[in-house]
């Protein structure tokens, strides 16, 4: 899975944020399944030449948030999962949205418009 | 256990800089051209002078005072490498080896194979970028518990800038190798730094835990009369500027609740923007 995972150093974001957003995504979606491993701290620093101390607090706050599990002396695995609700993961994209529609709004596009454009990049 | 101590460190460019390095941790040191980053490094390598009241340990004792098994525990890469200009890659590995109780043949090898570098070519004959990675090689193969870095990706390509950060980053998980490095390249920074310090005119501005900085310095737009005057006194103000009604400051706000201190002031209209270690870098210097 480490290829999935994306960092942007410069983006104003702490990094274990991005990385924490970014696995709760994949775990939501479905793409890491109930009880597959996560990657070591030591592999995910060294591939995306982070320090390897942003992957631990990053872990950690996904072992909070319990959507992993770490059972002893064994790797972390994802937890077996209650799904993920819509809600939810209509949360993970309001930062998204907000944007999009500020910029939207800055070109004075309107909604229909942004709609569509929506719409036709659905496809 | 710190791995650098450093208190009231003066000298001709260094003005009572205070910093520590704690073991196992990857301090970035960014500043601008002639903010005094070499000067330190130096400083620290014993190859240059301090002020006699300056108090500064590295790896527990004065630097340039090492015992020989502490001296081989220091990785410096330079910021021009220098030396073995004769020789090969191989024959200067051979050349040094021996004095390096730890030396790893096979992370050299790794290392020459990953930089892609020609090791039967004479140091002289490489191009800066590939006499720097020489030097990286050089210093990190025998496996130091304490490497300083003057900027040691500033003739490197991407390509070979990317494979040092992961190997340097694969080393630092291995070995808990503490680091210190000079940079001009934010996001290298904020990808492998725990710490960072940032020098302006011989001085630090901003030391500490990246994500602290990142959390407790912000800047902070306002609204404020133009006719009345504006005192910063009991906050951290990095620096400020103004245009007409609307005010800007970079304020390290140390656990204050600096917008409650500047509404309290008459200000109206507050704004506060956490910044990338880039704009952070540009406000100071604005």
């Amino acid at each position: 899975m480490i290829h999935l995972l994306q960092i942007k150093p410069n983006s104003g974001e702490p990094i274990y944020l991005q990385l924490t957003d970014q696995i709760s995504r994949l775990i939501a979606g479905g793409e890491l399944k109930a009880g597959d491993e996560l990657p070591s701290v030591r592999d995910v620093a060294k591939s995306l030449a982070i320090n390897p101390m942003t992957v631990s607090k990053s872990y950690q706050a996904l072992l909070a948030k319990e959507l992993v599990i770490r059972p002893r002396g064994q790797k972390m695995r994802v937890a077996e999962s209650q799904q993920t609700e819509l809600e939810d993961k209509l949360t993970m994209l309001k930062p998204l949205t907000g944007e999009l529609v500020q910029q939207a709004k800055e070109l004075k596009i309107d909604l229909q418009k942004l709609q569509l454009l929506i719409q036709q990049s659905w496809k | 256990m710190s791995m650098i101590e450093c208190k009231n460190l003066s000298n001709n460019s260094l003005k009572s800089l205070d910093f520590f390095l704690e073991e196992g941790r990857v301090l970035g040191l960014l500043g601008k051209n002639g903010a005094g980053k070499t000067t330190l490094l130096s400083v620290l390598m014993g190859v240059l002078d301090k002020s006699p009241y300056a108090d500064v340990k590295v790896m527990g004792h004065v630097p340039g005072c090492w015992p020989e098994a502490i001296k081989n525990e220091i990785g410096y890469v330079p910021q021009r490498f220098w030396g073995f200009d004769a020789m090969s890659i191989r024959e200067a590995i051979k050349t040094i080896k021996p004095f390096y109780e730890n030396w790893d043949d096979a992370l050299a090898t790794e290392l020459i194979n990953e930089f892609d570098l020609p090791e039967h070519q004479q140091i002289k004959k490489l191009s800066e970028g590939q006499k720097q990675l020489t030097s990286i090689v050089l210093a990190m193969s025998f496996r130091p518990k304490l490497l300083v870095l003057d900027e040691p990706v500033a003739s490197l390509d991407p390509l070979s800038r990317r494979v040092f950060l992961e190997k340097l980053i694969e080393n630092h998980c291995d070995l808990g190798t503490s680091v210190i490095f000079s940079t001009h390249i934010t996001s290298d920074l904020e990808r492998i730094a725990s710490d960072v310090l940032i020098l302006k005119d011989g001085t630090s501005v901003i030391s500490g835990d990246i994500e602290s900085v990142r959390e407790s310095v912000v800047r902070m737009k306002f609204n404020f009369p133009k006719h009345k005057k504006l005192t910063f006194d009991g906050l951290s103000v990095l620096s400020s500027s103004s245009h007409g009604d609307i005010q800007q400051l970079l304020v390290d706000q140390g656990g204050l609740d600096v917008k409650q201190i500047l509404t309290e002031k008459g200000a109206s209209n507050i704004h506060c923007e956490h910044l990338n270690l880039d704009d952070l870098f540009l406000e100071l210097h604005s």
